[in-house]
């Protein structure tokens, strides 16, 4: 019901919702970076199970129309699900209705970059994510050795993807830089339904 | 002892390994047979990480095969290997430790067994998932399942179906006492016999306190074959002056069998429901199943018309749509997102047990059934033609190829699918095939509808029809009165009973024949001894009941439950004791006729004289009137009825059910006006005279059978 009277006001004000699939490696920090767009706060995380989601409300401008409150802004409904091994072959089930992937990668594990490439060349080979947008967060900067977002656009082998809208952005999930800058570039991008 | 007899099949243990994702540690004492990898995501539901505890119910070996293939494998006998269906109780837990990698443990353990009770298992995983949390081994399990194995339930009373469903409609506690009386008794001979000197293992298997000494002077009494005469009180009844023997109580409530399991040295009571019917599982509540999907009002639904479901047209109440889904075999949904697994898994029990008519009448919906599921489990839910299955996962809501219907339980909100596959109204396809009543399409599965149609049925507008509004009026009205669990699902008992019943009237009509049922005989019937089996009010309101229920009848015509149903009804008549009467029939005749013609009245009670003699066919026609739903109620009317000989009658039968343990239960529980009535009667009784001269009431026979409220000061 909730979900319905925000899309139906969401209609009137002109929100924008959009639908996003934050997907990863393991322990490559989705859980934080969604409890810190949703809450600012630095959250201890511990390993997901199955999947969280949350809807995040970005960008919002609030009017005083009479009595009535007034949201303009992005509704983003984050999916974050876990990344170990075995469960990644669940991943498929949420692609449906996804207009923006993002992927977020650990810099500064550099043994599991391949894997990680790996992953993210099967998720966006999907039909169903022929038309997402794909935000590659190069996340936790702020650890010594991390891979520049350069770096890692290479080694995700990106500049191969010419049909599609990509960015790589730096992000520390942990104080949260970063990680506006990513769904600005996302909202801007996102075709509007 | 063979694993059939055994309590428990297997512990498990899976637990979230940090690198891997969801994986199974141990399996106990042997592996179960179903995929690893299956097991411990169901094991680890959604969402685990956020609460530090979360009970599971888990079906394992469900028959997920085409229904086509099982059928026939069965006919060939070939198929003994099949596996049981396996209960699982599964308690995650997740525990922060800053000491661990990634600050927590998420770890669950199951119990898998046969029992449908699997809920009594709750204290003793609770024991020992701690004793793991502080030792992982897997000798933890193997104590837990030495320990349940060790339960005693030998002295527990076997009940037959009848009793079962007479103990499951007591309200009293004592309700088959005696049975319990002999058990013990039995116990302490044999356990005398065995060791007669080890009174210190007679207080260890559960002695109660009450004394061994009754106990053995029970067995004594068995032995000479005048059970429990001894041992019954007497009290007077101040309403009525009289003096009844009645039975003693201990006290205790006889719908469990209480037990023991000795875990780690703590001694667990257990106390084992003997009244759940088959495709019951575990403590679920079926009166928070339609409270969560019952609207204040039921307002006009928004999907396109389906027949199976909307048999009352648009408005067709929420719970009547989840009713006729489980009936006709879609794929159903409970969604739970946020919930616990365990409360999303209630509500796929609960609809399970209201499907099957709370285990009275249909069967072949737990076999289907996945309380919990996930997304480990799309392929296996894509291989069943129709199943009930509880999610967390808000992801199945956006698939709506992958269900029928969808009932939230978070908005109390049914959906049906965009994508279910349309059905044509069995009434409207064509209505010239009326001589054509061709046997042949029978298949089962999710396929269209036969095509018979009958015109007369062809008005089956079904918004004109509102049995279903009404009945649902009169379970919420029971829910809002504080009714009882029990007293809830005996409506829904009754209902499918009607249904079936219903579906073989149907048959008979529209294809000639029917294994479900038997015709209506054609010999002449003035005293309505033989007759259809299936009431009603008058032919209107016949009509209106087959032409609403006429598709749904057709869908469930093609479903595994329907097979079910055809075996069961001829090994249910070949287990009857009593043959050669319909007691449904004639109770429902006297529940719902208002004008029967005294003649009728004279022979059915006389029919009741005649035909129930034995004990056992006592407790089988009692079992027709369950007690929450008045007991004797229907029949104690005829105390009051104007012909002599009804009241007569039916003070001999009385007289006759008062001689039996059980039957003395109920004539002792009729209500006052009845009870009263039924003494006076005895204590006056109805002379020749009155027989011979017709005695005329002042209340004449206009008032109908079930309605005359006739003053008893009358005799």
């Amino acid at each position: 019901m909730g979900a319905n009277v925000s899309k139906a006001l969401g209609k009137i004000f002109g929100n924008k919702e959009m639908r996003i699939l934050m997907l990863g490696l393991d322990a490559a920090g989705k859980t934080t970076i969604l409890y810190k767009l949703k809450l600012n706060q630095s959250v201890t995380t511990i390993p997901t199970v199955g999947f969280n989601v949350e809807s995040v409300t970005y960008k919002n401008v609030k009017f005083n129309v009479s009595h009535l409150e007034r949201y303009c802004g992005i509704v983003i409904g984050v999916w974050d699900v876990g990344g170990q091994d075995k469960i990644r072959n669940l991943w498929r089930h949420y692609y449906t209705g996804t207009q923006g992937l993002i992927f977020v990668v650990d810099s500064q594990d550099r043994d599991r970059i391949d894997e990680a490439k790996q992953e993210l060349h099967r998720i966006i080979s999907d039909r169903e994510m022929k038309d997402c947008l794909l935000l590659v967060f190069a996340n936790k900067q702020d650890l010594p050795g991390a891979m520049s977002p350069a770096e890692l656009t290479e080694r995700l082998g990106l500049h191969k993807m010419r049909d599609r809208a990509w960015y790589v952005h730096p992000s520390c999930a942990t104080t949260g830089e970063g990680l506006f800058e990513g769904l600005n570039w996302l909202s801007q991008n996102v075709k509007s339904k | 002892m063979s694993g059939d007899a055994q309590h428990v099949q297997y512990i498990l243990l899976a637990e979230f390994d940090i690198d891997k994702g969801a994986s199974l540690t141990h399996q106990y004492p042997s592996d179960t047979g179903t995929n690893e990898q299956m097991l411990s995501e169901l094991m680890l539901p959604d969402g685990a990480h956020m609460r530090s505890e979360d009970w599971t119910i888990l079906f394992l070996n469900q028959k997920i095969e085409d229904s086509e293939k099982t059928v026939t494998e069965n006919d060939d006998g070939n198929n003994t290997e099949e596996k049981p269906l396996l209960y699982v109780l599964n308690l995650v837990r997740t525990k922060h430790d800053v000491t661990a990698r990634r600050g927590a443990n998420v770890r669950a353990m199951a119990i898998c067994t046969r029992h449908q009770y699997l809920h009594i298992y709750k204290p003793v995983l609770l024991l020992a998932m701690e004793n793991y949390f502080q030792a992982p081994s897997i000798a933890i399990l193997e104590s837990l399942y030495r320990a349940v194995n060790s339960m005693d339930l030998s002295h527990i009373p076997d009940f037959t179906f009848h009793e079962r469903q007479i103990l499951r409609a007591a309200e009293s506690k004592d309700m088959f006492e005696e049975k319990f009386l002999a058990m013990e008794a039995h116990r302490n001979l044999s356990n005398g016999m065995a060791n007669s000197a080890s009174t210190d293992k007679l207080s260890e298997l559960g002695m109660s306190q009450y004394g061994g000494s009754a106990m053995n002077m029970h067995a004594s009494e068995e032995i000479d074959g005048t059970p429990e005469r001894m041992r019954r009180g007497t009290y007077i009844d101040l309403t009525s002056g009289q003096r009844r023997e009645m039975l003693p109580t201990i006290g205790k409530d006889r719908h469990f069998y209480e037990t023991k399991v000795v875990y780690d040295g703590i001694k667990l009571p257990i106390r084992v429901p003997l009244t759940l019917n088959a495709e019951e599982v575990g403590d679920f509540s079926l009166i928070k199943l339609l409270t969560t999907f019952s609207p204040s009002v039921v307002t006009p639904s928004t999907h396109p018309y389906h027949p199976h479901l909307d048999t009352n047209g648009s408005t067709t109440h929420p719970i009547i749509i989840l009713l006729n889904a489980l009936i006709t075999q879609k794929r159903i949904i409970f969604l739970g997102h946020g919930h616990p697994s365990g409360e999303v898994a209630n509500y796929v029990l609960a609809a399970c047990s209201m499907g099957s008519g709370c285990g009275t009448t249909l069967r072949g919906f737990t076999e289907r059934a996945f309380p919990y599921a996930n997304l480990a489990s799309v392929d296996d839910l894509s291989k069943c033609p129709g199943f009930i299955a509880g999610v967390t996962n808000p992801t199945f809501e956006d698939h709506s190829s992958w269900w029928d219907v969808l009932c939230n339980i978070s908005t109390g909100k049914i959906t049906v699918s965009r994508d279910i596959e349309p059905i044509a109204p069995a009434g409207k396809r064509h209505s010239d095939a009326n001589d054509d009543f061709a046997m042949g399409s029978l298949s089962i599965g999710r396929a269209s509808s036969t095509s018979l149609a009958m015109s007369r049925y062809s008005s089956s507008d079904a918004s004109d029809t509102n049995t279903d509004n009404e009945f649902m009026n009169d379970v919420l009205s029971a829910i809002h009165s504080h009714y009882g669990e029990a007293a809830i699902r005996a409506k829904f008992e009754e209902y499918m009973q009607r249904f079936v019943r219903l579906a073989a009237l149907y048959e008979i009509e529209t294809y000639h024949s029917t294994k479900i049922g038997s015709p209506a005989s054609k010999i002449p019937d003035p005293l309505g001894i033989h007759g259809e089996s299936l009431v009603f009010v008058d032919d209107a309101a016949r009509q209106r009941e087959v032409a609403a229920n006429t598709n749904r009848i057709e869908g469930w015509r093609q479903t595994i439950s329907y097979r079910y149903y055809q075996k069961d009804y001829i090994a249910n008549g070949n287990r009857s004791v009593i043959q050669n009467m319909d007691v449904y029939r004639h109770i429902s005749r006297l529940k719902m006729l208002r004008n029967m013609p005294e003649e009728q009245v004279i022979a059915l009670f006389k029919l009741f004289l005649d035909v129930i003699k034995t004990d056992d066919q006592i407790t089988e026609f009692l079992s027709y009137l369950p007690q929450n739903q008045g007991g004797l109620l229907p029949l104690g009317f005829g105390l009051f009825h104007q012909s002599p000989q009804v009241r007569r009658y039916t003070v001999d039968f009385f007289n006759r059910l008062d001689e039996h343990v059980v039957g003395r239960r109920f004539t002792q529980t009729l209500n006052r006006f009845q009870k009263l009535a039924y003494e006076r009667l005895n204590h006056n009784p109805i002379n020749s005279e009155q027989l011979n001269k017709r005695h005329s009431t002042p209340m004449g026979g206009q008032h109908g059978y079930g309605r005359s409220p006739t003053p008893i000061d009358q005799y």
